[in-house]
């Protein structure tokens, strides 16, 4: 595959993800938690969930899903409208690359204070 | 008055399959060579080449031979063609498909094992049309343009050629005029190339492009060069006919003819049975043109006065199939040519004649070269359907070929700046006048008046009369006034046209007057017979005052004999 | 039957302080928009600028805006247009020579990035490839060959007028011509610059734009797709 065709690719595969990742988080944030529906919601509960490993990996994963659609889709939408020369878009990678690291960063280190 | 300045090793006029190819060929052949061409329109986007439905005839099938498509080609042209020429056209035509396809990417329509596909053309004794679909022209001019596009070949678009610039007989360049912004240009070129494709746009119902008029041949006129053959104008049998419409002429190709298809009187006859019994249909273009006239003239045309082409026998599916270009372009006018018969007229098609060459494109001339439409000769007194493009790909490739081998010793020479100067004066003229004629109308008249008396058939007392009328429109032309500056002005352009075709008209009407005999296309009701005594050329020179001088020369048969001259010497032998 | 009709025709420079003239031109029943133009240049104002070359569908030299629709104006007859009034600008996406005719300049450089010239496997073979019946080339692409450049679609393509780097969708097919031409040599490079995120295909949207405007029918929008699904899974199209 090439190299813009694996960019457009993953745009598709994370939008995919996206829904049912939104879905998801919706529904486990919102609707599902068991004293959510008792009517006791407590810190605790809360942090017991996020500190299960596999509901880490799945939000951390749902973090970089995120970021990539999201920070790809601006770089799309910058594309589009053409405004940028050859070496503006290196700049803007290099730009993207770095907000998209220090912000999945920032996100991750949030479990470690836990 | 400024100008600007180009210096040239090789400078061409044209951009049609002539003029690329000689880019081409000189491109390869000495890349650092400095080559300009300068097109009238968009390059690849306009002249003649690029309307060629029907195709290109070469000798590709091991069942046809060289010999075959030479005596198709001599015998299409009533044996007035410079053998050498038309040989020449014969032999390099395969090569020159090869090049087409291997060395441009052209891709010509296949047969189902992925051979090449041929079909049949008027006037051939064997299928060797080589197309795609029924748009060739298409096919080969946007791979010729692509080419030309990436290679280091200077183009001047929408710049027209306007004089030559010469110097003790010698061209050393030329002054040239960018249509968009109204500058002049002069060029100073080594060689120069005539690929203007021809001025048969003089005609009321024509064919080619709307941009051409005989630029090319007027230029080499006014320099200096020599014509032969130009009483001889090929009339299409098939232009559409849609009333004034500027799509009136515009052709519906020869390839349905081939297949099959029918003409029609007014009355319903199928009235090739009266002229042509043998070949019906698929008689040459002369002969079905001057059929369709006759019967037109005769009161048995159709309501717009034309004849009526029918294809609709061949089936839905071979239409759509073989000739889908043809079925939409006459859906555009709102004619169904799948179920209906499709009203058509003659329309002026192309000139046999032109520049006098040789078979490296060598005019009279030192420095100038001539290829394609321009240039005279090869098809002698009528083309056959698919060897016009196959002639100006030929010859354009040999005019590039052969300028590279003349520039070995070719000097440069400083064209004077005062003959520049002069010459502009003489065009920026109608600019200047506060009132004077009217270009346009001045062109309808040329229109009708060749239509009516240099057309498919002549006669001594109208062209007499058409002579008369040419000088006088040739006064009135000189008196132009045309509004406006000049940064892409039509009406000045067409002015330029005019004057130019003007002097095309006189050559084709002199021509044809002098020519006492109907051969090919020269059809004279007054002479209706061919004559063994005629089998020779008509060559025009200058007279020395800007005049014409009208001369025959002998043809050299120097590979066949005519059939007419070896019955007149059996008559001959006979008689004595 | 006679045609009545007031052509509103964009000038450029503006005459008089007016953007647009107003014609009453009178025509015949299979008078295209091309013949209105002459109708004007011969009888009313022969200083109108406008392009035309062939005057049959061949050239592609005389798109123009009608009715705000790109389209030839030789093959469009104006009765087809059902209106009255019939305005005549020059394409958008162009710079304007004069009047309603523009420069192609844009179209070309972005044909000419494309990298539209052959580049031959064979060059010095005598013999004429063989292209058997059911290769892609000839299944594909003979409607697709007769693209006449005329720059409808890229006036149409609306990546086109918010992108000045974009290959916009003719030069695209072109390119997607020669990739499928199995006598071609140059593939690997042609689909980088096709690849370009910058300006490449993954920039079209999939509007369809330029299939509605292309007055030969080309299915331009089905060549950037197979280009597209070429580049994700390189095998289908992409080995000889
Ligand atoms: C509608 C049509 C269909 C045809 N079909 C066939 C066919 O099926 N088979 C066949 O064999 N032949 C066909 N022909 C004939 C064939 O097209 C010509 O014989 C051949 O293409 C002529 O090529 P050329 O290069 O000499 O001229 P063209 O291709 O006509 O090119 C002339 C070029 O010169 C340019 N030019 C004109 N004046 C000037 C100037 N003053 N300065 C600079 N440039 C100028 C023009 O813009 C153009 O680019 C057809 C012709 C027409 C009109
Ligand atoms: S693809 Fe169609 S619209 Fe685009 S330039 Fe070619 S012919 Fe014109
Ligand atoms: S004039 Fe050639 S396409 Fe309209």
């Amino acid at each position: 595959m090439f190299r813009s065709a694996w960019e457009w690719y993953l745009q598709r595969v994370t939008g995919g993800l996206l829904i049912v990742l939104l879905a998801a988080h919706f529904w486990v944030e919102h609707f599902m938690t068991a004293q959510l529906r008792s009517g006791n919601l407590t810190y605790e509960a809360i942090l017991a969930r996020i500190s299960n490993p596999a509901w880490q990996a799945i939000d951390i994963a749902f973090l970089i899903i995120a970021l990539y659609h999201g920070l790809n889709g601006l770089r799309n939408i910058i594309l589009d409208y053409g405004r940028l020369e050859r070496r503006g878009v290196a700049v803007l990678n290099i730009a993207l690359v770095l907000v998209g690291a220090v912000w999945a960063w920032w996100g991750i280190m949030a479990f470690s204070r836990l | 008055m400024s100008f600007e300045h180009l210096d040239a090793d090789i400078l061409i006029f044209g951009a049609g399959g002539a003029g690329l190819l000689a880019a081409m060929h000189a491109h390869v052949e000495d890349p650092r060579l400095k080559i300009v061409v300068v097109v009238k329109g968009l390059l690849g986007q306009c002249g003649c080449t690029r309307m060629v439905q029907g195709g290109y005839n070469a000798v590709l099938n091991s069942a046809d031979s060289l010999e075959k498509h030479f005596h198709d080609t001599l015998k299409g042209g009533a044996y007035l063609n410079d053998q050498e020429l038309a040989w020449t056209l014969v032999e390099d035509a395969p090569r020159r498909i090869i090049e087409l396809e291997n060395q441009l990417g052209c891709l010509f329509d296949r047969n189902d094992d992925g051979t090449i596909h041929q079909k049949p053309f008027a006037g051939q004794s064997f299928d060797r049309t080589v197309h795609k679909g029924d748009l060739t022209g298409i096919e080969i001019m946007t791979n010729l343009r692509d080419y030309v596009l990436e290679e280091d070949i200077q183009v001047l678009e929408e710049t027209r050629g306007l004089d030559l610039l010469t110097r003790d007989g010698r061209v050393v360049g030329a002054l040239v005029l960018n249509i968009r912004s109204g500058q002049f240009i002069m060029v100073r070129s080594r060689a120069t190339l005539i690929a203007t494709g021809g001025g048969a746009a003089m005609y009321k119902i024509s064919s080619p492009s709307l941009e051409k008029s005989g630029d090319g041949m007027a230029m080499a006129w006014r320099a200096g060069a020599d014509f032969v053959d130009m009483e001889m104008v090929q009339f299409h049998p098939t232009g559409l006919l849609v009333g004034n419409s500027i799509a009136t002429g515009g052709l519906l190709e020869e390839g349905l003819r081939g297949a099959g298809a029918r003409l029609f009187n007014g009355r319903g006859e199928r009235f090739m049975s009266r002229y042509d019994p043998e070949r019906m249909e698929r008689a040459t273009r002369d002969v079905i043109s001057r059929s369709s006239y006759l019967e037109i003239m005769a009161g048995r045309g159709t309501e717009h006065g034309g004849v009526k082409i029918d294809a609709s026998h061949l089936g839905e599916e071979f239409l759509l199939k073989n000739f889908p270009g043809m079925v939409e372009r006459c859906a555009t006018y709102g004619f169904d040519l799948l179920h209906e018969p499709v009203e058509v007229s003659p329309s002026a098609h192309y000139q046999m004649g032109g520049i006098k060459i040789d078979v490296d494109c060598h005019s009279n001339l030192e420095g100038l070269f001539a290829a394609g439409e321009d240039a005279g000769g090869v098809h002698g007194a009528n083309r056959l359907g698919g060897n016009g493009v196959a002639d100006s790909i030929v010859y354009g490739a040999r005019a590039g070929d052969s300028m590279v081998r003349y520039l070995e010793g070719a000097r440069s020479e400083e064209p004077s700046e005062a003959q520049v100067r002069d010459l502009a004066e003489v065009w920026l003229r109608s600019l200047k006048f506060d009132r004077g004629e009217n270009a346009f109308a001045l062109r309808e008249q040329l229109d009708n008046l060749m239509w009516e008396k240099v057309g498919i058939v002549r006669n001594q007392q109208g062209l007499h009369a058409a002579l008369d009328e040419l000088s006088r429109l040739g006064e009135q032309t000189r008196l132009v006034k045309v509004s406006g500056d000049p940064a892409f002005n039509l009406e000045w352009n067409a002015a330029i046209n005019l004057a130019n075709l003007n002097i095309v008209a006189e050559m084709v009407a002199h021509s044809a007057l002098y020519r006492r005999e109907s051969r090919g296309a020269h059809y004279r009701s007054d002479l209706p017979q061919s004559d063994p005594q005629w089998l020779k050329k008509i060559l025009i020179t200058s007279d020395g005052n800007g005049g014409m001088k009208l001369v025959t020369e002998p043809i050299e048969f120097t590979r066949v004999t005519p059939p007419e001259l070896l019955h007149a010497r059996v008559g001959e032998r006979e008689g004595s | 039957m006679e045609l009545n009709i007031t052509l509103r025709v964009s000038r450029h420079p503006a005459r008089n302080g007016k953007a647009f003239d107003e014609f009453q031109v009178k025509l015949e029943e299979k008078m295209s928009v091309l013949d209105a133009l002459f109708r004007v240049q011969r009888e009313q104002d022969s200083s109108l600028g406008f392009r035309c070359s062939c005057r049959v569908g061949m050239c592609g030299t005389c798109a123009v805006y009608v009715n705000r629709i790109p389209r030839l104006a030789c093959s469009t007859l104006v009765k087809s247009l059902e209106s009255d009034v019939v305005t005549i600008e020059p394409l958008p996406h162009y710079p304007i020579v004069k009047d309603v005719a523009v420069s192609l300049e844009p179209f070309f450089e972005q044909w000419r990035r494309a990298k539209p010239a052959f580049r031959p496997r064979n060059p010095d073979s005598a013999e004429l490839a063989r292209i058997p019946k059911d290769s892609k080339y000839r299944l594909l692409t003979p409607t697709k060959r007769d693209c006449i450049t005329c720059g409808a679609c890229f006036a149409a393509c609306s990546i086109v007028g918010m992108n000045d780097h974009y290959l916009g969708p003719a030069a695209i097919n072109k390119a997607f011509l020669r990739i499928l031409d199995p006598r071609d040599a140059a593939r690997e490079e042609r689909v980088k610059i096709l690849d370009r995120s910058l300006d490449g295909v993954w920039r079209c949207h999939t509007q369809f734009n330029c299939t509605a405007a292309c007055p030969r029918n080309i299915d331009v929008t089905d060549s950037i797709v197979r280009i597209k699904r070429a580049l994700l899974w390189p095998g289908r199209l992409l080995k000889p």
